[in-house]
């Protein structure tokens, strides 16, 4: 018998996965306030489908409304032509951002702003697997891509880290 | 005995390298293979390191907490709301069923100080063509018989009481008839 959430447990959920997915949208989007606004909306569509929506896929289903809502916002700057890769290093308020603020060492900070510049698809990915660690199938089901896909796409993402840390001059 | 090495080139030699960072099992001659490749390509060699301190720099790549006051935003737009929505709900049905009440009475209550004391002539007519159209209605379904008596009751009664009636009436067939007889 499928149990939908109700409302304690979109509360634990809630709890649960706030930083996982505020971390990604702010890593996806490069802008802390953006990142809040996708954050706080995927959890207020996660309520409003709190009847139909089973605690044990919650995960996945956060992260790919996550996923929607990031890609939507980025397909609008498109539109709108307002790409600002440095946004994310710092928040509105004059704190670090969140790939600053997190990675600890050089070759962390170096690596964060290559994940910064990768194309979104790409993005996604080591963000959700070399970050988040999240299972592979999850991650294919959460983007909607075959896994043969999502594999290749981790692998190219590799790839162009490595070199653009080696073109900068950063040894990994 | 162990399967002879197979002789993999650079791309293959990557894209294994890719498979076991990704923790895929890979059988174990390939395995071999892969690195005696890495051990004689200088390239793949560098490669390989390289890929292997870029996924253990990931490990140093956390994750950062949500601002309180986004937290705070999901909870006004979510539990906090449900009871406020259904208060504020309650509160607004009741605040519209007293103005709805109030708005009633006070139509009533004019409608009764300025109802006029007499009907109009065109409310009367409108009144004595809805009693002949529901009376014809009434008359078309029910048995000969009934319909009969009826005529007869309502040729004395209704239709005397609507002759009397301050209008004139638009002289029909039948009643030309019954004025002739008369």
């Amino acid at each position: 018998m499928i149990r939908a959430m109700g409302t304690d447990g979109f509360e634990q959920a809630v709890l649960e996965h706030k930083d996982r997915i505020y971390s990604f949208a702010a890593m996806m989007l490069r802008d802390p306030a953006d990142a809040q606004d996708v954050a706080q909306e995927t959890m207020v569509r996660l309520w409003q489908n709190r009847q139909t929506v089973v605690p044990e896929t919650a995960r996945a289903w956060l992260t790919r409304t996550a996923h929607n809502l990031c890609i939507d916002r980025i397909r609008r700057r498109r539109v709108r032509n307002e790409v600002d890769p440095e946004a994310a290093r710092e928040a509105p308020d004059g704190q670090p951002g969140p790939l600053r603020l997190a990675a600890s060492s050089e070759l962390g900070r170096a690596l964060a702003r290559a994940i910064a510049d990768l194309t979104p698809d790409y993005r996604a990915v080591v963000i959700l697997r070399e970050i988040q660690r999240l299972p592979y199938d999850e991650i294919a089901s959460s983007l909607g891509v075959p896994l043969g896909t999502l594999k290749a796409r981790l692998h190219r993402a590799r790839e162009q880290l490595r070199e653009r840390l080696v073109r900068d001059g950063v040894t990994p | 005995m162990t399967d002879a090495p197979i002789r993999l080139d650079c791309a293959r030699a990557r894209r294994t390298q890719h498979r076991l960072l990704d923790g895929e099992p890979i059988p174990d001659v390939e395995r071999r293979s892969q690195a005696g490749h890495v051990a004689a390509c200088p390239d793949c060699r560098a490669a390989a390191e390289d890929l292997d301190r870029i996924v253990r720099a990931f490990a140093g790549i956390s994750e950062t907490a949500m601002p309180p006051r986004t937290l705070d935003g999901i909870w006004d737009r979510t539990v906090r709301s449900k009871g406020g929505r259904a208060g504020s709900a309650g509160m607004w049905r009741f605040a519209a069923s007293l103005v709805l009440t109030a708005a009633l009475a006070g139509l009533w209550g004019w409608q009764r100080r300025t109802a006029p004391a007499a009907p109009t002539e065109a409310e009367l007519r409108r009144a004595a063509s809805d009693v002949r159209l529901v009376l014809g209605l009434t008359g078309r379904a029910i048995h000969s018989t009934e319909q009969t008596a009826i005529r007869a009751v309502l040729g004395r009664e209704v239709s005397g009481a609507l002759e009397r009636l301050p209008i004139e009436w638009p002289e029909t067939d039948e009643s030309k008839r019954r004025r002739s007889q008369t």
